[in-house]
């Protein structure tokens, strides 16, 4: 198989599942001050059945963060030589607007990581935990970097097809990864700011996260008006490979809803500015919209479920559905 | 189960329904095995 950007889903949707084990521990677990440790759960004092509960997501933590690690370490040697080569870029560059904002992808993976070694590696090791703040301003350089990289891209995405309008009959939810990438670029820095403990840093992170959350916010509704309009127009589902694609939805709604909660955070410690009525609305409504969306699609992907996936050969949009 | 990242949020901050914590559990124990399952068919394209 040639390498693809897209190839850096791999690692995206491992750091997706290890966040959602470390989200669940982190509001189920009693701890103290922080994100919830390893050493907070009290193994030697567990009941069986609480241990069958904690035990797999430690598991799961644990072996997909390693998985997140190893696939980026493999996958940005891969992008390197693809870049360089230039052969491979080009021709991708000029395929299908939908398939050209795949370019993101490595952008939106490199974000997860940057959020997996924040959470994952101080709950494992300890000693980083209680040295954390040591990281922030190296975390928030590298977001910058991040967010400089997802600007440009999508600047030339954007000229690209100002120039030439795109033929509207080929666009599919993969256009959507754009706004993904900036949802999770803006996931990053809203942790760093929450993390930081200098107003400097925690006031670069949250500046760059509102740009980021600002560009994807207007990609998103832009993108999102657009691919209604063409869904109704169609009056027929994509071919069955595209499908999942419509699973995008869910974690951008997550993602935005997220970031602008600790946007309003990070308003609320340094600011004293209390948004807690608006971040309940944004936090519940964003949940209902990702549900809501993922429960229309299961609907609406029957067919693709029931005579389709279980035989499929891989598809790049099948990590949607992660 | 993407959703499941802001249903802990939800669950943690607003409503600490039992219900809620098995369906987010639930959710990240499904998202696991999709996972392996998506990979394995992508481990077995990128061999091929």
């Amino acid at each position: 198989m040639k390498f693809t950007p897209f190839n850096f889903q791999a690692p995206l949707a491992a750091g997706g599942v290890t966040l959602m084990a470390f989200n669940w521990l982190n509001f189920a677990v009693p701890h103290g001050e922080g994100p919830v440790a390893f050493v907070d759960i009290q193994w030697t004092g567990l009941s069986v059945s609480q241990a069958s509960v904690y035990g797999p997501l430690v598991a799961i933590m644990l072996v997909l963060a390693i998985a997140n690690l190893a696939l980026m370490g493999v996958f940005t040697r891969d992008l390197a030589r693809w870049l360089t080569g230039g052969e491979g870029y080009r021709e991708f560059m000029s395929g299908p607007p939908s398939r050209v904002t795949g370019i993101m992808v490595p952008i939106a993976a490199t974000a997860m990581t940057i959020a997996i070694l924040f959470a994952v590696v101080p709950f494992f090791f300890a000693p980083t935990a209680e040295r954390i703040q040591e990281f922030v301003v190296p975390g928030v350089a590298a977001f910058v970097g991040l967010l400089a990289a997802a600007l440009v891209l999508e600047f030339r995405l954007l000229r690209g097809w100002l120039g030439t309008p795109p033929d509207t009959g080929g666009l599919n939810f993969v256009w959507l990864l754009d706004a993904f990438a900036f949802g999770l670029v803006s996931l990053a820095g809203t942790g760093l700011a929450s993390a930081a403990g200098t107003p400097v840093t925690a006031t670069v992170a949250a500046s760059g996260s509102l740009i980021a959350l600002v560009v994807g916010s207007a990609l998103l509704a832009w993108k999102l008006i657009v691919l209604t309009y063409v869904q109704l127009k169609s009056r027929a589902l994509p071919e069955l490979q595209l499908q999942p694609a419509f699973f995008l939805v869910v974690p951008i709604a997550c993602l935005y809803g997220i970031s602008y909660f600790r946007a309003t955070q990070y308003l609320h410690r340094w600011y004293e500015i209390d948004l807690a009525l608006p971040a309940r609305i944004l936090v519940v409504s964003s949940y209902a919209a990702a549900v809501g969306w993922a429960l229309v699609t299961v609907y609406l992907l029957g067919r693709y479920f029931r005579s389709y996936f279980r035989t499929s050969q891989y598809f790049p949009t099948q990590w949607a559905m992660v | 189960m993407g959703s499941q990242v802001l249903g802990a949020f939800v669950f943690g901050l607003y409503l600490p329904s039992p219900a809620l914590a098995v369906i987010n559990y639930a959710s990240v124990i499904l998202a696991a095995a999709v996972y392996v399952l998506i990979f394995s068919k992508f481990y077995r394209a990128a061999r091929a």
